[in-house]
């Protein structure tokens, strides 16, 4: 992962070198043909010289003595084989640097006494190596200063083109879909950036929206089946006082109770759930915990020893906290149920409250619960048939609301429930 | 003593009246909100059960009305809406108690119970029921002039059950009861059923354990001779 700037200042070289690098060679050839052009020239004109000035007064004696003085205009033997008028490269040892040389040599016939003779106008190229060098570095230098022109040209236009961008990037990280609103992009006057920023704008309207609207439908939803669920239980208790019913009939009334009871409790969580998400329970006020654990504590004390198992509780003197009481009532009730509820016979349940934080310990028949994806809606880690899959749900919601931290680990054969109240 | 329902719930308000008229009491029906208004001004009612989502208009409203006029009713708010502001308002302007739906018909029992005596019995809080004198009041239960030694959920079973005389009253009934408004989450029949074998156990010291029938394991019955 890079960022945007890293990964186009990169491309950026990158793509540089690569074309740098394949134009060289056509470089090079255009350069050496020029090179080689000039060459022609000057040894075609050297020999026009030589042939204005020099030769009407050269004698046949004076070509041994001339051809020493000048050894890149020699005058030679004429030959047949040679081809004239035409430059062509030829190669010759170099003595001094001990080393053989490229040559540009034009040959010329002359006529010395009107004896016949060729007239070789040379001139020693650069070598090959050199140029390659000379090439190399003038990229270099290019390659640098495009580098250079390239991160001042990027400073300047970046305010224009990317930093509306980041602008965006930045507003859209504020979005929350629950919130009240949707947060406001900066102005820019690029026609891209301002319909991206529109079409965001619209997005999030409608996210915001359609989440809406599935809250209070759920909402809904859940108040509207409230009639219909009394009017279930209160047929089911007035059948219950028919004094004819028999065994059998007592025990289908008995799997509707249960039945009903059921779908009251999840409608009821979904309602509870909805209104959390729908901020309804705003209120806060400074809640005496340890007043409340005391009050919770008798009702699940009974509820624990009629099911077998242990239950304790051990708290600080005193804990304020700034909170909703009636979601404080409802964490709690989740919490201890759950931990008497998933328990095993002759278990134990224990709940701790230290100067930060709420513990919740419980043994159980199963292992570890593992990942925290028990704190997500209906997702029941046995077959129990008693949860409604919503209470860790909603106790999870409940710290979100108050920003506490809770946190599950298995250890010493106990779950541990851990509610950070303060830090 | 009369009770006048008003709930818009056709199926709702007949179960209502037909276990409340079994229970002693003289019902009357209304389905709407003036329906309801016309019968509190002609009638006395000790008890008005009022629903507050009405057809045609606001029970808050009416609430308020029944209030104005100084009608000296007992008034129970039914509602499916659970929230809390509600229940605050709702009781803040002269309700006596709430009822969020669903509820059961022994839970409305023991509420228009408890009402009642609170708001008629103004000598004694003591009802008797097969020699047991129970205290509202102290919330404590005599047999004899000998207290029985009762936790407070054998109390409010007690009064769950007397309230409820001669009716079956389901175990969920019973465990909602003794669990409160928050609890809810437990279908924990060991739970009623500990709870009953004790208070029976405690009554039949006193040769009263008779008084508690189990129904096939589905409720539980207070037999009032």
């Amino acid at each position: 992962m890079h960022s945007l700037k890293f990964r186009s200042v990169i491309n950026f070289i990158v793509s540089t070198v690569i074309v740098l690098t394949l134009v060289s060679p056509l470089l090079f050839y255009i350069i050496k043909a020029f090179y080689t052009d000039d060459l022609d020239h000057m040894i075609t004109y050297r020999i026009k010289q030589f042939e204005e000035n020099q030769l009407p007064v050269l004698s046949y004696i004076d070509i041994d003595t001339w051809n020493h003085y000048n050894p890149d205009l020699q005058i030679i033997e004429f030959k047949e084989d040679i081809k004239l008028n035409t430059p062509i490269q030829h190669i010759y040892f170099d003595k001094s640097l001990n080393e053989v040389i490229d040559y540009r040599v034009i040959y010329e016939s002359i006529k010395i006494e009107d004896e016949p003779y060729l007239i070789a106008s040379r001139i020693p190229m650069i070598s090959r190596a050199d140029l390659i060098v000379m090439i190399a570095s003038q990229l270099g230098v290019e390659f640098f200063f495009i580098i250079i022109g390239l991160m001042v040209v990027y400073r300047i236009f970046s305010r224009e083109i990317s930093n509306p961008f980041y602008n965006t990037l930045q507003t859209l990280s504020l979005f929350e879909v629950n919130g009240k609103s949707i947060p406001k992009f900066q102005a820019t006057n690029i026609i891209e950036y301002k319909y991206l920023n529109e079409k965001l704008s619209e997005l999030m309207h409608r996210t915001q929206r359609s989440y809406q609207r599935q809250k209070e439908f759920i909402e809904n939803a859940s108040h509207e089946l409230q009639t219909p669920l009394a009017v279930v239980q209160s047929q089911l208790d007035l059948l219950l006082q028919d004094p004819d019913l028999t065994e059998s009939q007592n025990k289908i009334i008995q799997s509707l109770y249960t039945a009903s009871a059921q779908t009251k409790r999840l409608n009821k969580n979904l309602l509870l759930l909805a209104k959390i998400d729908n901020n309804q329970y705003m209120t806060q006020e400074n809640v005496d915990l340890v007043q409340k654990l005391k009050d919770t504590y008798q009702l699940f004390k009974e509820i624990a020893n009629s099911e077998d198992v242990n239950f304790s509780i051990s708290t600080v003197d005193t804990f304020q906290v700034k909170a909703n009481s009636t979601l404080v009532d409802v964490l709690l009730n989740n919490l201890f149920s759950n931990a008497i509820r998933y328990n095993k016979p002759k278990g134990d349940v224990r709940i701790l409250l230290d100067e930060h934080s709420l513990i919740v310990y419980n043994t159980s028949e199963s292992p570890g619960l593992g990942d925290s994806s028990i704190f997500k809606r209906f997702i029941r880690k046995d077959n129990s048939k008693y949860g409604s899959g919503l209470g860790l749900a909603i106790a999870k919601e409940i710290c979100i609301f108050h920003k506490w931290d809770i946190g599950y680990q298995f250890a010493d054969n106990f779950h541990q429930f851990k509610i950070t109240l303060k830090s | 003593m009369k009770i006048l329902i008003i709930e818009d719930e056709k199926n709702l308000s007949d179960n209502m009246y037909q276990y409340l008229t079994n229970n002693k009491y003289l019902c009357e029906q209304a389905f709407t909100y003036h329906e309801g208004l016309e019968k509190i001004s002609l009638y006395d009612y000790s008890c008005i059960l009022l629903d507050l989502n009405l057809p045609d208009g606001d029970g808050l409203k009416l609430l308020e009305v029944i209030r104005n006029r100084q009608i000296d009713s007992g008034i129970i708010i039914l509602s499916a809406r659970t929230s809390l502001d509600d229940k605050i308002s709702g009781l803040m302007i002269g309700a006596d108690d709430y009822l969020a739906k669903p509820f059961s018909l022994p839970e409305l029992g023991v509420r228009i119970y408890a009402l009642l005596r609170r708001k008629i019995s103004n000598s004694s809080n003591v009802i008797h029921s097969n020699g047991i004198a129970i205290n509202l009041l102290a919330k404590t239960a005599v047999v004899d002039n000998k207290s029985l030694e009762l936790t407070k959920t054998e109390y409010n079973l007690l009064v769950l059950l007397v309230a409820n005389q001669n009716r079956v009253i389901s175990k969920n009934a019973i465990a909602e009861h003794l669990s409160g408004d928050m609890a809810d989450m437990f279908n924990s029949h060991n739970f009623v059923y500990t709870h009953i074998k004790n208070l029976k156990a405690k009554l039949a010291q006193y040769d009263k354990g008779e008084c508690i029938k189990t129904i096939y394991g589905t409720g539980y019955r207070w037999i009032e001779e």
